[in-house]
């Protein structure tokens, strides 16, 4: 009888154990080819500049993206925006320039396990960005609407701060060779403002005017630089 | 099974858009909550002198008739006229000058004086809604004749809902 129990369990261990062997190769290599670099991406926002004509606003930006697995792409994106703005209403004047950087992912959401990867994706964006800016602020004197009498208002050279994060979904797609070209649509939602005692932030750079939330785009022309695996 | 796969996709893309149309609309919502007028007052909210510190939650109500004058440019200007039942004020602060002057008048031509010392902040508030001015309540004196004490409980005064002054008031 423990004969028998030892035939049985030995040729269970070894049908088993090949088996075994091979899903965890294949599993590693499914792990492998899921966050495998497959190139870099590198574009440049047009819709910051064009939008100058719309508003008092302007922006330059440039990203950096990873394309790991043709599945997730964690990027980085750095930018430049400005803006000089008289009011109408209230003849205030506001003027700014300032850097700004957002950190994030986009997930390929045309994504096929085991399909060969497509051309024009659709995605999924999350970022969270952040600018420390200056700026000048002045207004014609406040007036007092009991006592009379006015009061100046002028400041330059103020600092500030802000953080956000952004949802967003977008496209890309191969229009020659190496030369991409993409859109997203994004909503912001301001996370951290840091005003000063005399002023609240007016313009967040990256972000758009000081409101709790606000919605933006970009449209790129991206450079897809190749990696061939050895 | 590959149409499946795509479909799933354009689900995805479908959720996403939907989700992101769902926050423009909140987005277009949450624009700019301008103040109507961007006037900032001082709240001074009344109370027994006898009241103790666990009945201050309790509303007090001056039972006769309160008038309230500001001293501007040396002429008085009524601000609040026969008010009976008071029990809080919301006042005017001056934005050039650095001590206010109130009288009070009750039934009884009993009067007091309060004197409210502060300082101006000139604010930009956004260019949606522009410019403000807050105040930061520095010191306070006053006649004895039907306030007992008076004392700063918030020092900042701007839009926000502060109980700026607690006035205690003989009954």
């Amino acid at each position: 009888m423990k004969i028998l129990n030892y035939i049985f369990l030995s040729s269970l261990l070894l049908t088993t154990l090949p088996l075994t062997v091979e899903a965890q190769e294949k599993e590693n290599q499914q792990k492998e080819s899921t966050f495998a670099f497959k190139g870099l991406y590198l574009s440049a926002d047009i819709l910051g500049y064009l939008g100058s004509f719309l508003d008092d606003a302007k922006s330059g930006e440039i990203a950096i993206e990873a394309n790991l697995g043709n599945r997730f792409f964690p990027t980085f994106e750095a930018g430049y925006a400005s803006i000089d703005f008289i009011d109408e209403n209230f003849g205030i004047h506001y003027k700014s320039a300032a850097p700004y950087f957002r950190a994030g992912l986009n997930y390929n959401f045309s994504y096929q396990k085991g399909k060969a990867p497509r051309p024009n994706y659709v995605y999924g964006a999350l970022r969270f960005g952040c600018s420390k800016m200056t700026y000048d602020v002045s207004s014609p004197p406040i007036h007092d609407p009991v006592w009379g009498g006015e009061v100046p208002f002028s400041h330059s050279d103020v600092s500030g701060f802000a953080s956000w994060a952004e949802l967003g979904v977008g496209v890309n797609a191969k229009i020659w060779k190496n030369l991409r070209m993409g859109w997203c649509i994004r909503y912001k939602a301001r996370l951290n403002v840091i005003n000063s005692e005399y002023t609240r932030v007016g313009y967040i750079p990256g972000f758009g005017k000081n409101r709790h939330t606000r919605f933006g785009a970009t449209y790129s022309i991206i450079y897809e630089i190749p990696y061939k695996q050895k | 099974m590959r149409f499946i796969k795509r479909i799933n996709t354009l689900q995805k893309a479908a959720a996403i858009i939907a989700i992101l149309l769902t926050l423009t609309i909140a987005a277009c919502e949450n624009g700019t909550d301008c103040n109507i007028n961007n006037v900032s007052y001082n709240r001074i909210q009344l109370y027994a002198s006898e009241m103790q510190e666990d009945t201050l939650s309790e509303k007090y109500s001056y039972p006769d008739t309160l008038t309230v004058k500001l001293i501007i440019n040396g002429n008085d200007s009524i601000i609040i006229n026969s008010l009976v039942g008071a029990s809080e004020l919301q006042l005017p602060v001056s934005y050039t000058h650095d001590c206010d002057t109130l009288v009070f008048e009750y039934s009884g031509n009993l009067i007091d004086t309060l004197y409210v010392e502060h300082s101006n902040i000139p604010f930009f508030i956004s260019t949606d809604c522009g410019m403000a001015m807050y105040h930061q309540l520095t010191g306070l004196r006053h006649t004895n004749t039907m306030i007992d004490s008076a004392a700063i409980n918030e020092p900042l005064i701007d839009f926000n809902w502060h109980e700026n002054i607690k006035l205690y008031l003989f009954e």
